[in-house]
């Protein structure tokens, strides 16, 4: 990875190298709700990204903040009920238009993988027949050829026996053997985008090492563009060009990884940085975040969401509901970043130490 | 004699066998009264089997278990003796969802485990008990009428902690116990953990596969792979100057800026050539 191109420059400026056209997915004021009990809830609000041809793009949250919702509703996997507002492009197409053919080669376009790749594969087929089934059906290839495509990709993601793989069951791999099978399976279509929903949360943290380095490798080698899905900033930023963080179903804050974790521009940012412990010392105490993380039923609509876990909040505040706007290279969702917001926090932890 | 006395608890040459798997093979580790020990290995390292022989659920093929100071080998066979050990040791899972009975409120379920230790308290003491209890996690009286489902992911495993020491335990086993919360959550929990070890001079013996936790938490450390001990000494030791490849490596496995580019450098260290 020594001699791998740096990602997408910062913020939102596209990437310049590959600029061909549009980024290669543009979601523009995303909104998502879902009926229950006869009322709509809302659990996307407004989310707007974009994901550049090749590029790895962090959505980063705690439970509930909307980051899977997101990459479903990019998927077209939406929950049956849901209603959407908004738009998701595709390589300048409308993603929820396409039917049919054009539905079929955007399947193909797009490979999703999941956290537990467990509960994802079928436990009673052979990997062989997981593995080669969407190149029998949908490219009509034959199942020698699919095969030795499978043996191939398996051997790109590191496993060298292929041929025996393909024969086994899921059961007689360990978690981090599947999810390597998961992503070679993924890749089987050529997919140009990768919808990876926290991969590796499941695994050990040496099979995590491995994991993200393969899908590295492959991203620069394919030039595949990855929406990254995790709780853990330092994990996207090892990553990902740019992190986007999410907060009771919207985006508080866009902006280069080592930005958002080294200099947020959010105070939840802040916050989720602050309050994972280190492995390299032993803190006093953890700055954690008080309260609990809000779901995006449950945030209003006319004041700043994170505001009652804030401690910068302000009477402001609660009197609007606050834009994601551009500060420095990045976007924030936050009235008082910028100014002296993060600063006056640092002084006052100074005070009280 | 005095020696032993100041140990919370002691294992030495435990092993444990199922068929022709050896899953721990001659483990001895010791903490002392009001210590913390990380226990630390991947899935499959054997560290939930030494936890469940340490509160009886599995038995050891061979070596022996002390609690304060009392064999706890074999199986307890006398009810008295069972709550005895449920005294000395009590345990926190991963996952309160699953580990709390869903029919049962909160306040029920703490009233219920004060009654079987403290026989001699009035309903009005033992009530007194589990506003106690909930106090000490930062719960709340309202919680008491409660459900699992009806509480947040670290309101339960707050509930679960809150469990764990109705029994007032010397040694309390934490198996992954913040690993499922939230970040911002998580540090809530592991700061309580911290302030209740200090508060009560308990026991921790942390289970862990993250090392920042290990690191917030505890005071000694032992690295396990397959089945065996690696690796000991104090937390810092450990994770600052690893002596074992095997712990140099999950450590090297920990996201950091430089992260990518060092993982490459490491040799694999999966399994191969088996299907482990």
């Amino acid at each position: 990875m020594t001699g791998s191109q740096p990602g997408t420059p910062f913020g939102v400026a596209r990437p310049t190298s590959s600029a061909s056209g549009p980024p290669l997915v543009e979601v523009d004021s995303l909104s998502v709700s879902i009926q229950v009990d006869g009322s709509a809830r809302s659990i996307l609000r407004n989310v707007s990204l974009t994901i550049g041809r090749g590029e790895a793009l962090a959505l980063v949250g705690e439970s509930g903040s909307g980051k899977s919702m997101t990459a479903k509703a990019i998927d077209r996997l939406l929950p049956a009920g849901a209603r959407q507002t908004g738009s998701i492009s595709f390589d300048g197409q409308d993603v929820a238009k396409m039917t049919g053919a054009a539905l079929r080669s955007y399947r193909a376009d797009v490979a999703m993988i999941f956290q537990d790749p467990r509960v994802a594969i079928n436990p009673v087929r052979s990997i062989g027949d997981f593995m080669t089934e969407v190149l029998r059906t949908n490219t009509r290839v034959r199942s020698r050829v699919a095969a030795d495509r499978a043996v191939k990709m398996l051997a790109r993601v590191g496993i060298a026996d292929g041929q025996r793989r393909l024969e086994q069951y899921p059961h007689e791999l360990s978690g981090g053997l599947l999810q390597r099978v998961m992503i070679a399976s993924s890749l089987l279509t050529e997919p140009r985008l990768l919808l990876a929903d926290e991969p590796t949360t499941a695994l050990d943290v040496s099979t995590q090492a491995e994991v993200i380095e393969i899908l590295n490798d492959l991203r620069r080698e394919l030039g595949l563009a990855v929406l990254f899905i995790t709780h853990d900033l330092e994990l996207a930023r090892t990553f990902c060009d740019r992190t986007a963080v999410m907060y009771a179903g919207e985006i508080v804050e866009v902006g280069d990884s080592s930005a958002v974790q080294e200099a947020p521009l959010h105070p939840y940012s802040a916050g989720l940085a602050a309050a994972r412990p280190r492995v390299d010392r032993r803190l006093a105490r953890l700055e954690a975040i008080p309260g609990r993380p809000l779901s995006a039923v449950e945030a209003p609509d006319d004041a700043c969401s994170f505001a009652p876990r804030c401690v910068h909040r302000v009477n402001e505040c609660d009197e609007g509901h606050p834009e994601l706007r551009p500060l420095g290279l990045g976007m924030v969702r936050c009235i008082r970043a910028g100014g002296t917001a993060l600063t006056e926090k640092d002084v006052n932890h100074e005070a009280h130490r | 004699m005095k020696l032993t006395d100041d140990l919370a608890l002691e294992v030495s040459g435990l092993r444990k066998t199922y068929g022709s798997v050896v899953a721990v093979d001659d483990v001895s580790f010791a903490i002392r009264r009001g210590g913390s020990l990380g226990l630390v290995g991947e899935s499959g390292s054997g560290k939930t089997t030494i936890a469940k022989i340490i509160l009886g659920l599995e038995s050891a093929a061979a070596g022996q278990v002390r609690a304060c100071g009392r064999d706890r080998t074999a199986a307890a066979r006398t009810l008295g003796e069972r709550r005895r050990r449920a005294r000395e040791v009590q345990i926190v899972f991963q996952d309160p969802h699953s580990s709390l009975d869903p029919r049962q409120t909160i306040g029920s379920m703490l009233e219920a485990v004060v009654r079987l230790h403290h026989r001699d308290l009035i309903a009005g003491e033992r009530r007194q008990r589990v506003m106690d209890l909930l106090d000490m996690v930062g719960l709340h009286e309202r919680h008491t009428a409660a459900l699992p489902r009806e509480m947040s992911g670290g309101q339960r495993q707050r509930a679960a902690i809150a469990r764990a020491l109705a029994a007032e335990p010397e040694v309390i086993v934490l198996d992954e116990s913040v690993a499922a919360l939230d970040v911002s959550i998580q540090a809530q929990v592991l700061n309580l953990l911290a302030d209740l070890r200090e508060r009560l001079s308990v026991t921790y013996l942390l289970i862990s596969h993250d090392l920042a936790v290990v690191r917030q938490l505890t005071d000694t450390a032992v690295v396990m792979c397959q089945g065996q001990l690696v690796e000991s000494g104090t937390t810092a030791q450990v994770l600052d100057d690893p002596q074992h490849i095997y712990t140099q490596r999950l450590r090297a496995s920990v996201p950091g800026p430089t992260w990518v580019r060092r993982v490459s450098a490491t040799p694999s260290i999966l399994d191969e050539g088996g299907a482990s």
